[in-house]
């Protein structure tokens, strides 16, 4: 039988004695932490040098930034490629800030396609150019609308088959679904796979360093796509599960008629919570949440809404939150990215004033 | 306008039965608007499949079969036929829902033929010696396309629904069975299971990930431009 020691146990926990002592009950090891107020310096970026072989990760960037389906690509594409290779992202032009979020999302070089229309015809060019100048081992793609019909004009183009819609992946093997979602295939990944949408998981460690690297040279030909235009729509027609915008009006809103006007003004597909609907104050169809829609969109505004578990279940994969609530203490004032202590028909009115 | 439809082999996601695969009767429809039902041609790769037959019912009148063992690759099979019959458009499932599923057929053809493809139609309508298509993209959203014809336009889901099968049709329909031409596919040595569900990745977004800014009680006016600078910034996404 072992005796315990409490005073080397509890000696094990310390984390810091000064200014108080601190203990670390979790056993976590016990490394002393920078004493308060030192200065906290970012991880220096991880640079891949010489890698020893290259992975493509082919990215959609729409509006010119990354969205959440883009970094589950340049993950995937960094699962392949560990610790010694790179991860070339090829992209459209991003927005000013964006080099730096390639590099937050693992990649290690960038290639810009300068396409300046929708142009698949000739970015499937362009791709398969890459892949004889640098000879990736793999190249992942987004299995989404776009994205999908990309790869698979570059299978067509380099005469590959795509492992298409892959929804786990390690370096040794993807699996993806098959007859009808009856049976899964696996496989040691191929060289064009395409990844569905939340399926694997982005990359956290610490930020590499993004090089841009040339972009391919392809004399361009014309394409049987002669045009493309891209048709405004009216954001009240989109299925509110489908919105990128969402304004919501809970039981702190008073004025429907000039929420409802609001919604249009801004170009915003409205919702609300569920007492508004049972109050028939706004029709049922709209109501988030968990007995109503389960939301995609991009950002949520919420106007007098307190946040309700069976709310918050609605909004759960929304990343960008904007709260107006006269309460301090409201569970969404929590969840938000932006929140107004304030009260909602005022910003209301002001909001439409400003439009 | 001179129209063929592609069919595959459906299998009923639940029961694994022979079903015809939605979007492709919805492919139908959509040519059915375009043509007469006369100048509208199914063609199928493999064997007589009932799925396949079934299409008859939903508004084809006529059928070509190209006799293949169905474990062959498709593509030469069709392509001579594709060459015999110079049709002025190709419509085709996004996916097919039975077999492989990858959606990669249709873009093989149009690259074989070297014809232009388009993906997600969801109306076609011919514009002078091109076709102007409706293409739909996530979140509602809608693009309009011009394609030169001969082309390969696949349809989406949201496309007009397909007509209703009615038995009567799908006796009187017409088939015409050709011997195919036999190729081996291209092989990859998958490993086949029966299919498990996997999570989806949510956790990442239910929590607050940066601490979010605060406004306490500010003047309507401050309150509304904040919001608007905050939508704005994920506006052009
Ligand atoms: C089984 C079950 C399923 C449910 N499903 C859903 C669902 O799918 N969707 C859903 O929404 N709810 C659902 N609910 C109901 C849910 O629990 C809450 O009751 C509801 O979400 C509350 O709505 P609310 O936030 O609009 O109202 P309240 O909880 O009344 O909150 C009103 C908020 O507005 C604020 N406010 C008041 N006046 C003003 C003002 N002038 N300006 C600004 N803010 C103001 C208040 O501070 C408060 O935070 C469900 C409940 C159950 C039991």
């Amino acid at each position: 039988m072992i005796r315990r020691d409490p005073r080397a146990e509890r000696d094990a926990m310390v984390v810091s004695r000064t200014p108080r002592l601190r203990l670390d009950r979790t056993h976590r090891g016990g490394t002393l932490l920078a004493p308060a107020g030192a200065p906290v310096t970012a991880p220096t970026p991880i640079h891949i040098a010489e890698p020893t072989f290259l992975e493509f990760a082919v990215i959609e960037a729409a509006g010119g930034a990354l969205n959440r389906h883009d970094r589950q690509v340049i993950g995937a594409a960094r699962t392949l490629a560990g610790r010694d290779a790179a991860v070339v992202v090829l992209t459209p032009p991003l927005a000013a800030q964006a080099p730096d979020a390639i590099g937050t999302a693992g990649g290690d070089r960038t290639i810009t396609l300068p396409t300046p229309t929708y142009d698949p015809e000739r970015n499937a060019q362009l791709i398969a150019q890459a892949i004889i100048d640098h000879a990736p081992r793999h190249v992942v793609f987004p299995e989404s609308a776009d994205g999908g019909d990309l790869a698979r004009r570059v299978a067509a183009l380099t005469d590959a088959v795509l492992f298409a819609g892959a929804e786990s992946l390690t370096p040794t093997q993807v699996i993806r679904p098959a007859q009808a979602g009856r049976v899964e295939l696996r496989a040691t990944p191929p060289r064009l796979i395409s990844i569905a949408p939340d399926r694997i998981a982005p990359y956290h460690g610490t930020p590499h360093a993004a090089d841009p690297l040339p972009a391919p040279d392809v004399a361009a030909t014309p394409g049987g796509i002669r045009a493309a235009t891209t048709l405004a729509v009216d954001a009240a027609t989109i299925p509110l599960d489908q919105a990128p915008l969402v304004i919501a009006a809970g039981n702190g809103v008073t004025d429907f008629a000039g929420f409802l006007d609001l919604a249009r003004a801004l170009g915003a597909t409205p919702g609300a919570s569920r007492v508004v609907c049972d109050a028939g104050a706004l029709p049922r169809a709209l109501q988030v949440g968990a007995s109503g829609t389960v939301l995609n969109a991009e950002c949520y505004i919420a106007l007098g809404i307190s946040g309700a578990p069976q709310h918050l279940q609605g909004i759960g994969t929304v990343e960008h939150i904007v709260a107006i609530n006269t309460d301090l203490h409201a569970a969404i004032i929590a969840r938000a990215g932006l929140a107004i202590i304030a009260d909602a028909q005022d910003v209301m009115q002001a909001l439409r004033a400003m439009l | 306008m001179n129209i063929i439809v592609l069919l595959s082999a459906g299998r009923d996601p639940h029961a694994g039965t022979p079903r015809p695969v939605p979007v492709e009767l919805q492919a139908i429809a959509l040519a059915l608007r375009l043509a007469p039902a006369t100048t509208i041609t199914g063609l199928h790769a493999g064997e007589p499949d009932p799925s396949v037959l079934d299409a008859l019912g939903h508004g084809l009148t006529t059928l070509t079969l190209l006799l293949t063992n169905p474990a062959n690759d498709p593509l030469a099979a069709l392509a001579a036929e594709i060459d015999r019959a110079r049709p002025d458009l190709v419509l085709a499932g996004r996916r097919g829902r039975g077999g492989t599923d990858s959606g990669l057929l249709p873009y093989r053809l149009a690259r074989a033929r070297a014809m232009p493809i388009a993906a997600d139609a969801i109306a076609i309508e011919p514009d002078g010696n091109d076709l102007a298509i409706l293409q739909s993209l996530p979140r509602g959203a809608r693009r309009r396309l011009t394609l030169a014809r001969p082309a390969i336009v696949t349809i989406h889901e949201a496309a007009p629904p397909a007509r209703a099968f009615a038995y009567r049709a799908r006796r009187n329909g017409t088939i015409h069975e050709k011997p195919g031409i036999p190729a081996p596919s291209p092989t990859d040595n998958h490993e086949i299971r029966p299919y498990r569900q996997r999570p989806r990745l949510i956790a990442e977004t239910t929590q607050p990930t940066t601490a979010g800014h605060l406004m306490l009680a500010p003047t309507p006016e401050t309150a509304a431009a904040a919001v608007l600078a905050y939508v704005e910034q994920f506006r052009r996404r």
